[in-house]
């Protein structure tokens, strides 16, 4: 949970954030904690790093947004894959998993 | 990318929007971590405080945001625009000064370009112009030579070898008032090889020159179309006469073609069928069909595809061979034959034309170089000046990059606002150039212009520009250490002990400004000493202007009677006080002569004399306002059986020293003269010329006899303003021969003036370069003034608050711009010496080393330079010690 977490491999939080919208469309916040949900805890994400990625992922059209009311009666938008977007996030998946493998195999072997 | 550009839009026009979304999205996302923050704690401020820690700030992140968007660069370069916009406009007077002098450096380079790009790069209005070649740089064939190579290479050259020759002059009648035009004569095959396009009608074919005598055909030119014909399409078929033959007009050619030799302007095009007829004074001088001596055409032809240019050298040259082994057995040959790309200069090779582009284009690259430096001091003048608003802003977290990055935009605004004056400057200048018209009886003329071509080229230049001058001082402007920067501590002593190179720069500018300055004031004095110079004759009241009855075909006794008649009507004139004619004015550029002998041998070496020759009239001498000495003018009717002759002082006194040489016999060759009078000299070929043999016989007006190519010159000696006396002398030619076109009409006077042309125009360009010169050294001292002013501003400060008056640094930073100065000056006045002690032989009635031009240029250069220091030294003598020591 330390701050140094947050800035990951770059890309890592595009795929996280697409990884997030996956199931359902959630707004700035839900994503935020989403994240938090399925690292168990092990990354969170500040605000100041998902903003912009959003606002660039959403001009480059793999996510679209629409206002919507939340569960608590309140409006926020609301961000959702496209298209474009889940093709992006099968890219980054085999693209991960390869530099996983990849580093797997460089750390265990020396 | 669709979805890209739609944001790219979005993001710049409907910014308010998008800035709207994002505030309402942040300020949810505020509300609904509060909601969230409401289950631990239990005060809403404190939830609200803990919400916005957990965001990072909602400026923060707004930022962050903005940073990423589509069209940042775009929005950055606008504001830095805006930004550098407002501050040049704080400062006017260093922006204009900056302006000015990348302005002349563009000019210069822009001007020269359209030159190179006019002379060299310009392309025929043709089809396919990279397959036309021209043979041997222009040089010219004879006929039966062309014969040969065009049916020996029809496998090489599409449609065959094209020929023509460029210069026929013609009287244009049959039409309207006549007309002195220019056309050119061509092989059948002209239009179709270089692949020109007709606005009208057809061009000249095969059949028009098969049967020598036998086509009369014409193509005008769409200039000639315009002019004589009003643009009336019903020309076609009409019959018009040229040099009293009758034509029929063909067609008239797409606009723009004149020809295919850059600069010669033809006007109309017949087939070389034609040619005994078009130009009777032609044949004379080795204009033949039979022979292989007269070598007179100019071939062009285009190249079949699939065919190298060198392959078809080779094959001329192996046709060359067989020729000049057949024909020119023992004779000196002309060099092998070369292929150029058609429409270039005609007889000018394009090797030494390049060459001088290229040192033209070095002097102008090295005038922008200059300008550059001078610009760049200014910049680093303000840098050091704007080091505590740079140090600001680093501190404030700028980046550097940004900064550079926003310095840069304002050199680049600085470089276009150049740039576009430069433009301006460059039009006029090359329509000056343009402008400028050689004193010779040919049709030529350059057209140069600012195109697409010289627009892009000065853009690219701008952008290089602002690299060169913009870039050093924006590094040195952030390289700032903060700390410092913000207690406006300079290291004064070190960055001016660093400026030697640049001092060295402006005492270069100011010699060189000197040495051209110096050059074109000698010029100057010398055109003032030409232009009142006694020239032996009166310019006053004469009008000449020129007729061609020979182009006409007339005989001798039909010119000789229509110059009678025309001397007797318009002497007859009111106002016309007498009139004569002559073949070559004086002061022509081209010229005549023959050696003269007192004895019809070849031994007497000591007696020959090379002089001027002119044909005249009686009654010239007394038109033109020249004086007998002794003997008598000519009977007002030639004698053709006993030749007369009159000379001048100078060739009587080689001929005849100390005896009467009226009655003497002269020859020229083998014909005899005998010497009815000798009149006063006079000049004959420049205004600068030492006195010259001339001798005056009687015009000889056999047809092909003495041709040349301004025809014969009408001198009309008036007693009123001779302009008044053109259209009533034009009617009298009218009334005698209604085709016979009068051309080059001017006075005397100008006459005279254009003469002087070259030295005019070599006073005005080294004027030109002295001034441009001046201004880039006044703002290079002024440049580099300002810079040492603000960079010892502190020390200044120190000396004020020590008791220095105002006066006394007033007086050190003169002094030492007035050092600087001094320097260049005695430099530049070395070399100036050189240069007038080279030049005199180009000065007329000055020395190299005159006195009143080596007192004013250095007055005037003293006085610039004066003004241009004076200002950055009122500014350090108004430096207040308290301001200069407070940041301490």
């Amino acid at each position: 949970m330390t701050e140094r977490r947050t800035d990951l491999l770059r890309g890592t939080l595009d795929l996280l954030i697409l990884k997030a919208l996956s199931l359902e469309p959630l707004h700035g916040v839900g994503i935020s904690r989403r994240i938090t949900q399925i690292t168990q805890g092990g990354f969170q994400v500040s605000f100041g790093s998902l903003f912009p990625a959003l606002h660039r992922m959403e001009e480059k059209g793999w996510v679209e947004a629409v206002w919507r009311v939340s569960e608590n009666n309140r409006r926020a938008k609301y961000y959702s894959l496209t298209a474009a977007g889940r093709v992006q996030m099968k890219a980054e998946e085999r693209e991960w998993n390869q530099v996983v493998k990849i580093m797997t195999v460089a750390v265990e072997s020396v | 990318m669709p979805v890209r550009m739609v944001s790219l839009f979005r993001n710049l026009l409907a910014k308010k929007a998008v800035e709207k979304a994002l505030d309402d999205e942040l300020q949810a996302a505020v509300d609904l971590l509060t909601e969230e923050k409401m289950k631990e704690v239990s005060s809403r401020v404190e939830a609200r405080r803990l919400a916005l820690i957990e965001l990072g700030g909602i400026e923060q992140v707004r930022t962050k945001v903005r940073e990423v968007r589509m069209g940042r660069l775009l929005e950055d370069f606008v504001a830095d625009l805006r930004f550098a916009l407002r501050t040049l406009s704080k400062s006017p007077g260093h922006a204009t000064v900056i302006i000015a002098s990348l302005a002349l450096g563009i000019a210069a380079n822009a001007t020269v370009f359209s030159v190179v790009n006019g002379l060299l790069w310009g392309v025929l209005p043709v089809k396919n112009p990279g397959q036309l070649v021209m043979f041997s740089e222009g040089k010219s064939f004879s006929y039966p030579d062309y014969v040969d190579y065009r049916d020996q290479t029809t496998h090489m050259f599409e449609g065959g070898i094209a020929a023509h020759f460029p210069f026929v002059p013609a009287n244009l009648g049959g039409a309207g008032e006549a007309e002195r035009v220019w056309g050119q004569v061509v092989s059948g095959n002209y239009f179709s090889v270089l692949g020109v396009n007709m606005a009208l009608g057809r061009s000249i074919l095969p059949e028009d020159d098969r049967v020598m005598g036998n086509g009369h055909a014409v193509v005008l030119s769409q200039n000639l179309w315009r002019r004589h014909f009003g643009s009336d399409a019903g020309v076609l078929g009409r019959d018009i006469l040229l040099n009293g033959q009758h034509y029929a007009v063909v067609g008239v050619a797409q606009a723009g073609f004149h020809g295919s030799e850059r600069g010669v302007i033809a006007d109309f095009w017949v087939p070389i069928s034609m040619v005994k007829e078009i130009a009777p004074g032609l044949t004379a001088p080795g204009v033949g069909l039979t022979t292989r001596d007269d070598q007179w055409l100019m071939l062009d032809a285009r190249l079949r595809s699939g065919i190298s240019r060198a392959q078809a050298t080779t094959t001329v040259n192996v046709i060359k061979q067989r020729l000049d082994a057949t024909y020119r057995k023992g004779q000196k040959l002309r060099e092998a034959i070369t292929l150029q790309n058609a429409g270039g200069l005609m007889g000018v090779s394009a090797t030494p034309a390049l060459a001088l582009m290229t040192v033209l284009m070095s002097v102008a690259a090295l005038v922008l170089m200059v300008a550059c430096a001078n610009v760049a001091n200014l910049l680093l003048a303000r840098a050091t000046g704007r080091q505590r608003e740079m140090g600001v802003r680093l501190a404030m977290g700028a980046c550097r990059g940004r900064i550079v990055r926003q310095l840069l935009t304002e050199s680049l605004l600085l470089a276009f606002a150049g740039a576009g004056m430069g433009i301006l400057l460059a039009m006029a200048a090359a329509r000056a150039i343009s402008s400028v018209r050689l004193p010779l009886p040919l049709p030529l003329a350059f057209d140069f212009h600012v195109d697409l071509r010289v627009l892009g080229f000065t853009a690219g230049l701008s952008l290089i520009t602002t690299l060169l001058f913009g870039l050093a001082p924006a590094l040195r402007a952030t390289r700032a250490d903060v700390t410092n920067a913000l207690k406006e501590r300079q290291a004064s002593s070190g960055v001016y002990g660093r400026s030697r190179l640049r001092n060295a720069l402006v005492v270069v500018q100011v010699a060189l400004s000197l040495v051209l300055l110096t050059a074109a004031g000698l010029f100057l004095r010398s055109l003032q000493k030409a232009i009142s110079t006694d020239v032996g004759f009166e310019p006053n009241n004469v009008l000449v202007m020129r007729i061609d009855p020979q182009l006409q075909n007339y005989p001798a006794e039909k010119t000789e009677r229509f110059l009678a008649e025309l001397r007797r009507n318009v002497g007859a004139l009111p106002g016309v006080r007498s009139v004569s004619f002559v073949d070559l004015v004086p002061l022509s550029v081209i010229n005549q002569g023959r050696e003269f002998r007192v004895e019809a041998t070849k031994d007497h070496a000591a007696q020959k004399v090379q002089t001027d020759l002119r044909g005249v009239y009686s009654g010239y001498f007394q038109t033109m306002g020249i004086p007998f000495l002794h003997g008598r003018d000519f009977d007002s009717n030639p004698n053709r059986q006993n030749a007369t002759i009159i000379l001048n002082q100078t060739m009587t006194d080689r001929l005849f020293p100390n005896q009467d040489p009226i009655g003497r016999t002269v020859y020229a060759g083998k014909t005899a003269y005998t010497v009815v009078g000798v009149v006063r000299n006079s000049k004959s070929r420049t205004v600068g010329e030492a006195p010259r043999s001339c001798a005056y016989f009687f015009l000889d007006t056999t047809p092909g006899k003495n041709f040349n190519l301004s025809g014969i010159s009408v001198l009309v000696k008036t007693a009123v303003d001779p302009r008044q006396l053109e259209h009533p002398v034009r009617e009298q030619i009218a009334l005698l021969d209604p085709n016979l076109a009068v051309f080059n009409i001017e006075t005397m006077q100008e006459q005279f003036r254009q003469a002087l042309v070259l030295p005019r125009v070599s006073a005005w360009l080294l004027g030109c370069f002295g001034v441009v010169g001046l201004t880039l050294g006044a703002i290079g001292l002024y440049g580099v003034m300002s810079y040492s002013v603000r960079c010892r501003t502190h020390e200044i400060g120190v000396r004020m608050a020590m008791g220095a008056r105002r006066e006394a640094v007033l007086g050190m930073v003169l002094r030492q711009g007035l050092t600087l100065t001094g320097v260049g000056l005695a430099v530049g006045l070395v070399m100036a010496v050189l240069v007038g002690r080279l030049s005199a032989g180009l000065l007329y009635g000055v020395k190299g080393t005159d006195l009143m031009t080596f007192l004013t240029v250095p007055a005037v250069l003293i006085a610039v330079a004066s003004a241009a220091i004076a200002a950055p030294a009122f500014r350090a003598a108004q430096v207040d010690p308290v301001i200069a020591l407070r940041n301490e």
